[in-house]
C-alpha cells in the first residue's frame, strides 16, 4: 500500500519508494540517508500541523510536514 | 607546515577530538552545528609541527550549502585528511568518506564514539575496513581521549586510497562495505532511547518540555541567588567592602576617591569603580552566568535541545521559521554574541533576520536577567514575571508581523536527531570555565568600564547637560525621569549595567517595568551589535537596530499609557 509520511501511521515499518521533487531536494534527503529503498520506522507522527519524526538506518530525523507529504512509503 | 583537516558529518566529534589535539578551548555541544566557523590551532609531535583545522560539519561534498562550499575549498589546501565519523552510523558516514578518498590527499579514518558500538549492539571489524579502504582506521572515544595518541603518531601513515568505486552504484557499494564489516546484534532498547522517545512524542513531549524548563529555571535561580545571598554578598559586606574604604577613603584628590568609591555609600547607587564596579559583575552577574551555563551545558550535551526544536516547530511556524530556529533563541537567554553566530544553522536571509530580531527581544541575556531579578526582586517576583511576561509577547507579535512584511516561504525543518548521550563531567566543566573565561575577559572589562563614565559624566555634570537636550520625549511617552537618557546613551555599552543605573532612580513599580522592558529591547549591546554587522552586512544591522529600537520605544510608550489609564 502506497501512503506519504505523512500519513503513515506511528510505529509502522515502510519501505521508501517514491520522493517528489527535484534534484536538490532528493540530494537534501539523501544527506541523511533518506532515499529510494530505505527502510524506515515512524517514530511520531504531526501534531497541530508539527514534524514528523521517522529512523531510517541508524539515523532519527525530524521532517516538516510539507517535505513529509512528498515522500511515499510503501508499508510491508 | 603540514594542514590537518579534522573533517567529517555533523556531531560526530570532531571539535571534541580538535581540542584534545591542539590543547584549544572550544565549546562542544551534542547536536548539529555546533560548529559554525572552521577554528584553526597547532599540534606538536616529535620535531613536526602542525596546523589543524576543525571544518564545519558536512553530510556531503555536493557545494549545496554554503558550509559545504567552505568545506570544498578548505580541502584543496589541505596535506591530510583525517575523516572523523559516527561508528555507530556507518552507513550514513561513509557516504561522505567515499567522497572524501577520490580526492587523492593522504588520509586517516577516525571512528569515533567507539565506545557507543558495545551498547548499542554493533561490533566493526576495523582490520577489514583498513584492508578495503586503503587508509588506517583509528577507533577513539573523544570524550575520554581514549584513542586520540594514536591519530598522532598515525599522522605520518596516512594513506592516499587507490579505492575506486562507480559513483552511480555509490549506495550499493556502501552497503557492501558494511555488510562485510559490521555486525549487528539483537538488543533491547536502551533506557536512554526510551526517554528520548518520551520526549518527541509531543503527547509526552510537551508536558516534559515544560518540566524541563521548569526545572531549569528553579535549578537557575537556586544555585544563582544561593551564591549571592550566602556566599558572595557576605564576602563583599564583609570583607571586601571595609577593606577598600579604609584604603581608599583619605586619597587625596577627593575626585580620585570618588571616582573609585562613588558618591552615596550604598554599592548599589554609588557607581564607583571600586564598589559597584565589583559588586555588579562579580556579585550579581556572574553566580547566574555560572548556574545558567551550567544548566544550558548539560541540555546540550544530553542531546536535548534538537528535540525541543522539534516541540517548537509548530509554533515557529507561524513566526515564518522552523523549530531549529530555537536553538539560537535558547542560546541567547545566555548571551546574544554565541547565538546570534550560531543563526549560520539556518538557510535563509530572511530566517536570519527574522530569528536574530527574536535572539535580540524575546528575552534579556543573562546578565540583564540577573540584574532585573537584583533590583526587581524590591518590588516583588509579580513586577518580575510580568516584566518577562510582556517582553515576550511584544516578540512574539514583532516577528508575527515581521513574517508578514517579509515575504518568502516559511522553510521545513529537515534535520537530524542525535541520540541522548549521558553528559561527561569533565567536559561540562570545561565547558562552564571556557564560557566564564569569555565573561570575565570580554564582559566584565565593559561593565567596569560603563560604570567608571557614568561616574565621570556624574562628576562633571554631562549627565545634566544631554538630559536636559534630548530628554523630553523620555519623560512624556515613557513617563520616566529624565536622567533615563544617561542609562539610555551608556546602557549601549552593556545591559546589565543599563538596569543596574535605574538604582538610584527610585522608580515606582510600574515605571521599573516600563524602564526594564524598554531597556531589555530598545538596543543590541554593542558586543552584538558588532557581531550583527559581522554577520549581516552593516544595512541589514542598523535595519535591525532601527527596528528593535522602534518596537521598543511604542512598547515603552503605550505600556506607560496603560499604566496611567488603568
Amino acid at each position: 500500500m502506497l501512503t506519504s509520511l505523512l500519513n503513515l501511521e506511528r510505529n509502522n515499518f515502510a519501505k521508501v519508494v517514491k520522493i517528489e521533487g527535484g534534484a536538490g531536494f532528493q540530494k537534501k534527503l539523501e544527506s541523511l540517508g533518506l532515499r529510494l529503498g530505505v527502510k524506515i520506522k515512524k517514530l511520531s507522527s504531526s501534531v497541530f500541523g508539527g514534524p514528523v519524526v521517522i529512523r531510517a538506518g541508524r539515523t532519527n530525523i525530524a521532517i516538516g510536514k510539507g517535505i513529509a507529504s512528498k515522500i511515499f512509503v510503501e508499508i510491508k | 607546515m603540514k594542514k590537518i583537516l579534522l573533517i567529517g558529518n555533523p556531531n560526530v566529534g570532531k571539535s571534541a577530538i580538535f581540542s584534545h589535539l591542539t590543547g584549544i578551548d572550544i565549546i562542544t555541544a551534542n547536536y548539529p552545528g555546533t560548529t559554525v566557523e572552521f577554528t584553526r590551532g597547532y599540534l606538536k609531535s616529535g620535531d613536526e609541527k602542525y596546523e589543524v583545522i576543525d571544518v564545519p560539519g558536512n553530510y556531503t561534498l555536493d557545494a549545496a550549502s554554503k558550509a559545504e562550499e567552505v568545506a570544498i575549498d578548505l580541502i584543496k589546501k589541505g596535506d591530510i585528511l583525517v575523516n572523523v565519523i559516527d561508528s555507530t552510523n556507518l552507513e550514513r558516514n561513509l557516504n561522505l568518506t567515499l567522497q572524501l578518498l577520490p580526492k587523492k590527499i593522504p588520509m586517516l579514518l577516525v571512528l569515533n564514539f567507539w565506545d557507543e558500538t558495545k551498547h548499542t549492539g554493533i561490533s566493526i571489524d576495523k582490520k577489514k575496513l583498513e584492508e578495503i579502504l586503503g587508509v588506517p582506521v583509528i577507533p577513539t572515544c573523544a570524550v575520554t581521549g581514549e584513542g586520540l595518541r594514536q591519530i598522532v603518531s598515525n599522522l605520518n601513515n596516512a594513506k592516499i586510497s587507490n579505492f575506486s568505486y562507480d559513483q552511480n552504484e555509490k549506495w550499493y557499494v556502501i552497503g557492501n562495505i558494511i555488510e562485510s564489516v559490521q555486525k549487528v546484534f539483537h538488543r533491547h532498547h536502551t533506557f536512554l532511547e526510551g526517554l528520548s522517545d518520551i520526549t518527541i512524542k509531543p503527547l509526552t513531549g510537551i508536558p516534559a518540555a515544560i518540566i524541563i524548563l521548569a526545572v531549569t529555571f528553579f535549578i537557575v535561580r537556586f544555585i544563582g541567588e544561593g551564591l549571592i545571598n550566602y556566599v558572595l554578598d557576605p564576602l563583599f559586606n564583609n570583607f571586601y567592602y571595609p577593606a577598600i574604604i579604609s584604603v581608599i577613603k583619605n586619597i587625596k584628590p577627593e575626585f580620585f576617591s570618588e571616582l573609585l568609591l562613588g558618591v552615596t555609600p550604598e554599592v548599589m547607587k554609588s557607581f564607583g569603580v571600586l564598589t559597584t564596579g565589583i559588586y555588579v559583575p562579580f556579585v550579581v552577574v556572574l553566580p547566574y552566568i555560572f548556574s545558567f551555563y551550567i544548566v544550558l551545558g548539560f541540555l546540550e550535551d544530553f542531546g536535548y535541545l534538537p528535540r525541543l526544536a522539534v516541540l517548537l516547530d509548530n509554533i515557529f511556524h507561524h513566526l515564518g521559521l522552523h523549530g531549529y530556529s530555537a536553538i539560537p533563541i535558547i542560546l541567547g537567554l545566555g548571551c546574544k554574541v554565541p547565538a546570534i553566530l550560531s543563526t549560520r544553522i539556518l538557510e535563509s536571509k530572511r530566517e536570519k533576520i527574522i530569528t536574530t530580531v527574536l535572539i535580540l527581544i524575546s528575552a534579556p541575556c543573562m546578565p540583564q536577567t540577573a540584574m532585573i531579578l537584583s533590583l526587581g526582586i524590591a518590588y516583588g517576583m509579580k513586577v518580575v514575571t510580568l516584566i518577562f511576561f510582556i517582553i515576550i509577547l511584544i516578540a512574539a507579535i514583532t516577528s508575527f508581523l515581521f513574517n508578514k512584511i517579509m515575504k518568502g516561504e516559511a522553510p521545513e525543518l529537515f534535520t537530524e536527531i542525535p541520540p541522548y548521550r549521558i553528559p561527561s563531567f569533565s567536559v561540562l566543566l570545561k565547558k562552564l570555565w571556557i564560557r566564564l573565561k569569555v565573561f570575565s575577559k570580554e564582559a566584565v572589562p565593559l561593565i567596569i568600564f560603563g560604570i567608571l563614565l557614568i561616574n565621570i559624566f556624574d562628576i562633571l555634570h554631562i549627565t545634566n547637560f544631554l538630559t536636559g537636550k534630548i530628554g523630553k520625549p523620555f519623560v512624556y511617552f515613557l513617563g520616566l525621569p529624565k536622567e533615563i537618557v544617561s542609562v539610555i546613551i551608556l546602557g549601549f555599552l552593556r545591559k546589565d549595567v543599563s538596569i543596574a543605573m535605574l538604582a538610584p532612580f527610585a522608580l515606582s513599580a510600574k515605571q521599573f517595568i516600563v524602564a526594564s522592558v524598554f531597556m531589555v529591547l530598545y538596543l543590541p549591546c554593542i558586543a552584538s551589535f558588532f557581531i550583527l554587522i559581522k554577520e549581516m552586512g552593516l544595512k541589514s544591522a542598523l535595519m535591525i537596530a532601527f527596528t528593535v529600537f522602534t518596537v521598543a520605544f511604542f512598547s515603552g510608550a503605550l505600556l506607560n499609557f496603560i499604566f496611567t489609564v488603568f
